[in-house]
Parts: C-alpha cells; sequence; structure tokens
C-alpha cells in the first residue's frame, strides 16, 4: 500500500513531505499537498519521519509487485 | 539540421565544474571545487540531503584513526576484497579518511550535529561489524550528516539545481563539457556547459528489494557508457540482503550487535560457509550462502535479533529509524520474534562496479571526473569489510572536486553552438516516449528486467547458460523498450528515462560476469567454482564497442599485497 493518508485535520501545509519525497509521490495543488503517485512509493518514511505534525501514514508494504529471486518467468531455463 | 540550441531547451546554465549528484561524494565534490575558488552548480534528480543513497547509509563508517596501523588495515582491506581492489585507493583512503572524517564532524557541531557517535572522552565509538577481523567499525548517523552537507556546500556557495535529472552527457573536442537535464515536475530541460564534469549520482538499484534507492537507475553509468568512457568491476554488482515482507537496512550493525541468519532448522548457517565470522560474514558469502541454503532445501532464511542487548537495541533504533518505523507498522517486534530475511540484489549500489577511475578521480575522458557509487568503488575490491564505501564517498567527493577545479582551471567553457547537434539527438532521446500515443509503460519493462537479473540462477548461482540467457533477453528488452516504452506526464516520462539507464546498465552487469570464468567475490559460477588467481587477477572492463557492449580483462598493480598464486574455493578447503 505504501503512503496511505494524509490527514488533512492535522497537516500544516508546510510541505516539507512534498519537497524531499525521493521519489516525487507528492503533488501539489494550490498549497495543499496530495497523494499524487502512490505506488511509486518506496516505503522509505522520510516524509513520515520529517512531518512537524505526525499527518502521514505509511505503510510498509511494496507498492510495485516485484519478482522475488525464487521465482522466475517460465519461459526462461530458470522459471517455472 | 540541427536547431539553435536556445530554441530546444528551456535553460541555458554554465559554470566552472558540474557536478552531478548531491549524496555525500557530489556535496563534498561541491565544496571543494568550491573552496579551491570554482564557480559551481550541483544538480540532483531529488532535493540535496534526502536523494541518492547517503540518507540511508545504514550507520557504518569504516575511519582508520592516526594510532591505528595502517599496515594491518591495508592488508586486511585487501585480502578480504579478494585482490581485486586498486591498492594504490586503499592506502590513500586509509591516509585521507579520517581528515575528512573529522572536518565532517567538525562542521557538523558547528550545525549543533551529530554526525558519528562519541564515547563519554569525545573519542569516536568503533565497534566490529560485517567482515571484521581486526579492523573497526564507526557508528554514524546519516540524515545529520546530510543536513551538514547541504548547509555546508550552501554556504561555501555552490548552485543546487534541485529535481532535474541529469540524462545525457555532452562533448566537444574530446573531452566532455556540459550535460543536459530533464525537471522531473515542469517538463523543462536544461542544459548545463562546464569546464569539468563530476559524475556523483550514484549507482544503478534496479528498483528491486532494499531500502531507499528507487530513484537510482544507473544515469551515470548509462550516459558515461554512451560518451565512451571505460567502466570496470560491473562483474562484482552486489547484493545485500532484506526482510521478504519490507524494505530494510542495517545489517551491518544488526550482526555486529549479535544478530544472527538461521536457516529452517534454526542453524547459523553461515559458520558452514565462513567459519572465521559467522553472521558477520561479508555480502558476497553471505548472499551466496543463503542461496545454497534454499537450493539445498533448507530455506527459508531468517534473521535472529533475539540476543541483542538492551543498548544495542537503542542505537540500532537510533540509527536506523526508518527500517524500525516498518517493523513497527508491521506489528513485528524484531527483538522479540524471527523475521523471514532473503537476498536483495541491488546492483550496483554502494559497491558493484561503475566509472573507471585514477586515484585523482579522473576518467578515461578528458573533463569527466567522477566519485561515489557511480564510480568502479576501487577501494572495496569484490567487496571488503564494512563501511568502506561510505568513506570513499567523503575522499573520492573531496579529491573529484579539487582534482576537477583544477583541470577547470585550464579548460575552456565550450559555445552552445558547438554542441548543437548532440543537443538534438539527446532531446529528441529523452522526449521519446511522451511523443508515442501507444507503447509499453516502464512497469512493465522492470518487472521484466527483475525476472531476468535477480533469480537464484542468474544472481547467485550461475552457470554460462543461464546468464547467455538472461543476457540476450535484457538485450531484446532494451531494443524493444527503446523504441516502444511511452510517458503520459513528466512523472512518467522519468520513469521511461530511467528504464533506459538501466536496460544499459543490466546488460554491462551481465557481460561482465559472463566474461569472469572464475568464482570471486559476488560472481559465484557454479561452472568455474574456483578463485583463479593465475588467469583471473584481472579487472573486468566494460567500453563502447562498434557492436554495442564491449567487455574485456585488465591486469593491474598489487603494490603492497600479493595475492597468492593459487587457485582455491573462495570457501576454504571443504565446498559446504
Amino acid at each position: 500500500m505504501t503512503v496511505e493518508t494524509i490527514d488533512y485535520a492535522k497537516c500544516i501545509s508546510c510541505l516539507r513531505c512534498w519537497e524531499i519525497c525521493p521519489m516525487d509521490v507528492y503533488g501539489l495543488a494550490g498549497k495543499t499537498v496530495y497523494i499524487a503517485y502512490p505506488d511509486d512509493c518506496m516505503c522509505c518514511y522520510l516524509c513520515e519521519l520529517e512531518c512537524p505534525t505526525e499527518a502521514i501514514t505509511v505503510s510498509p508494504k511494496r507498492g510495485q509487485v516485484k519478482p522475488f529471486p525464487w521465482q522466475g518467468n517460465p519461459e526462461t531455463s530458470w522459471g517455472g | 539540421m540541427a536547431q539553435g540550441v536556445d530554441k530546444l531547451v528551456n535553460h541555458m546554465l554554465d559554470c566552472e565544474v558540474l557536478v552531478v549528484g548531491g549524496g555525500s561524494a557530489g556535496l563534498f565534490s561541491a565544496i571543494k571545487a568550491r573552496q579551491a575558488g570554482r564557480k559551481v552548480l550541483l544538480v540532483d534528480k531529488g532535493y540535496v540531503g534526502r536523494s541518492g543513497s547517503s540518507p540511508f547509509a545504514a550507520g557504518a563508517l569504516n575511519v582508520c584513526l592516526p594510532d591505528d596501523d595502517l599496515d594491518t588495515w591495508l592488508e586486511e582491506i585487501i585480502e578480504r576484497g579478494e585482490y581485486l581492489n586498486d591498492q594504490e585507493w586503499v592506502k590513500l583512503q586509509l591516509e585521507e579518511g579520517y581528515d575528512r572524517v573529522a572536518e565532517l564532524q567538525e562542521w557538523g557541531k558547528a550545525y549543533a550535529q551529530l554526525i558519528i557517535e562519541e564515547d563519554d572522552q569525545g573519542r569516536y565509538r568503533r565497534r566490529k561489524a560485517r567482515g571484521n577481523i581486526k579492523t573497526l567499525t564507526c557508528v554514524m548517523n546519516a540524515l545529520p550528516m546530510m543536513d551538514t552537507l547541504r548547509r555546508k556546500a550552501s554556504e561555501a556557495g555552490a548552485d543546487l539545481v534541485e529535481r532535474v535529472m541529469v540524462t545525457h552527457l555532452v562533448m566537444h573536442d574530446g573531452r566532455v563539457v556540459g550535460a543536459l537535464g530533464l525537471h522531473t515536475r515542469t517538463g523543462e530541460l536544461y542544459l548545463f556547459t562546464a569546464r569539468a564534469v563530476v559524475l556523483a549520482a550514484g549507482g544503478c538499484g534496479f528498483k528491486a528489494f532494499f531500502i531507499g534507492h528507487h530513484n537510482l537507475t544507473g544515469e551515470a553509468h548509462a550516459m558515461a557508457y554512451e560518451v565512451g568512457a571505460w567502466l570496470r568491476n560491473l562483474d562484482q554488482a552486489m547484493s545485500n540482503s532484506t526482510a521478504r515482507e519490507l524494505d530494510i537496512h542495517g545489517l551491518s550493525h544488526m550482526v555486529g550487535s549479535g544478530g544472527r541468519f538461521l536457516n529452517r532448522d534454526g542453524e547459523e548457517f553461515m559458520l558452514r560457509y565462513d567459519p572465521e565470522v559467522g553472521s558477520r560474514a561479508r555480502l558476497t558469502k553471505l548472499v551466496i550462502g543463503m542461496a545454497k541454503e534454499v537450493d539445498a532445501g533448507r530455506g527459508p532464511i531468517y534473521m535472529d535479533l533475539t540476543g541483542v542487548t538492551p543498548e544495542d537495541q537503542a542505537m540500532l533504533r537510533r540509527i536506523l529509524p526508518e527500517g524500525f518505523r516498518a517493523f513497527e507498522r508491521m506489528g513485528i517486534d524484531p527483538f522479540k520474534q524471527r523475521i523471514e530475511w532473503m537476498p536483495a540484489f541491488e546492483g550496483t549500489l554502494a559497491h558493484g562496479g561503475g566509472v573507471h577511475i585514477d586515484t585523482e578521480c579522473a576518467s578515461t575522458l578528458p573533463g569527466l571526473y567522477a566519485a561515489g557509487d557511480a564510480t568502479c568503488t576501487p577501494e572495496h575490491g569484490t567487496w571488503s569489510i564494512t563501511g568502506l564505501n561510505l568513506t570513499f564517498c567523503f575522499v573520492s567527493g573531496a579529491r573529484s572536486g579539487e582534482f576537477g577545479a583544477k583541470y577547470a582551471g585550464n579548460a575552456g567553457l565550450v559555445e552552445p553552438s558547438q554542441i548543437a547537434e548532440q543537443v538534438t539527438e539527446a532531446v529528441e532521446e529523452v522526449l521519446a516516449p511522451v511523443k508515442r500515443t501507444e507503447g509499453i509503460r516502464s512497469e512493465e519493462i522492470v518487472y521484466r528486467l527483475l525476472e531476468n537479473l535477480i533469480p537464484y540462477k542468474i544472481a547467485y548461482l550461475r552457470t554460462e547458460s543461464t546468464l547467455k540467457e538472461a543476457l540476450e533477453n535484457i538485450r531484446q528488452l532494451r531494443q524493444e523498450s527503446l523504441s516502444r516504452v511511452s510517458a503520459r506526464s513528466i512523472h512518467d516520462l522519468v520513469k521511461a528515462n530511467e528504464v533506459r539507464s538501466m536496460l544499459c546498465v543490466a546488460e554491462m552487469i551481465l557481460a561482465s560476469v559472463l566474461f569472469r570464468q572464475e568464482s570471486r567475490g559476488f560472481v559465484y559460477r557454479e561452472d568455474f567454482p574456483d578463485t583463479d588467481n593465475i588467469n583471473w587477477l584481472k579487472w573486468v572492463m566494460v567500453g563502447k564497442g562498434e557492436e554495442g557492449v564491449k567487455v574485456w580483462a585488465e591486469e593491474f598493480p598489487t603494490p603492497y599485497v600479493k595475492a597468492p598464486r593459487e587457485v582455491y574455493s573462495p570457501f576454504g578447503g571443504e565446498r559446504p
């Protein structure tokens, strides 16, 4: 699930999350930050850790589905 | 016919030293080039201080103090780097590392930031961590380090250009004279012209498993390759390890605090692969040990932190705030329960090959310098003891800034009209994905790339036939994606360009691994299971040939520590 919610009752629009996110997950509409690209969140927690009002909740579940090292494409000799 | 450059790009900026990348290496470079009196521009894909690998540096820093016996450290680092280290670089790092770290700590204290942890007497706290036998590892805090370096670079007068992804280098008259970048939010194009360019944009993690690197997609490697610079050590593309269910880091101090890796039967299996250090084994042996256990039916693997003392638990929570937040959110208490673990292919992050440099950080192209993970990481060899890579970022960062500044003193600036043709082509390439009304999404290509890069049989227990098959698949994918990847937003366009870099780096890695016909470091070949110091004490080099990726071997000097002229198992006498 990655970055899940911004609690707008707590958010003070300091824009720090939007400023620092390494993956550019946040968008900005006027002075309001919103979660624009949640699938690209890499669960690094920088936004949550730096949010001065604890308005952000990040889930540690990976955003993009990826093959595990023991999984392989059945079309390859190591897959299946 | 090339148009006027001003019609092609939105911004044209000139400087004396252009630093690409704002992690610890890039910031050190910018600070030193400024101190040498140059006009410096530092460009980063993200926000400087929270971009790249450095903000996630997990507490381990190798510092040889003035009282330590340098020769002992030199010997340990080279032996444990399996003799592939550039020995002059190891020596240089041991000599200069302390000065850089002391300087950094002083800058930090002036801003009320504590970077290196100290004991009651004000000495650096040091302990044995991953791979250490006689050497020791300092404990450092990454975010205070980054805040300090950002502030110092700004105060030194370096101009920061943020959220601009540099995609191409520009050449004129046989030297590197600038770069092209794409703003990741506005889509505006930036043309930078410079007297010297420092590549410090980190490595390529392929958006695989592990925390904090999904924006590190190999632009430095790919653009250096495209203009003809040599690369090296890509056969030693690295792996770390992480929890199966979440991306975590900080393993070095975890195993240094008594953390153990267990197999299905509860056995600390690494004692079989590396009796001297067990779970503190270097990453090279650790990930191959894990893969072998799983292959032998003794998986899954677990991390067991239940024996860590309360004091060390507090230290780990302090230096790894992101990872412990993740555990907490998953409802896991890592000090009370075992956690399922797995190898995590990390490509060229922290180690694993990149731009070939000499001790002045000069690449094989005039005007092009490199520092940090963008380089061939010459200090590490295969992968030596923990914490070397971060110290290397400081030392190589500083040296690239100093020597880049020196070069810039004797080099001229190019006129934009002289590079119009190259800029035209580069702009075409950067923007091509938004012009495609249909095509493949970059996410799909990343998934297919990982299918051919991180499986056990490709990344760990390798053979010629599987490597050839994977390489061929990557080559096809590269061809296909170059003509078909599409984007419908600036955000997608960034990812489409990242895919282009990643496929280039993936091809270079697989070609390099296939080339090394022995087992050494991260290269474990089931068809060549021994380390062969008679035929393979060589660096694997990569460059752009007439038919694409060209790979060759180079012998190198070993002035301080000689490798035994022998053939032996990398796991000692008996094969586990």
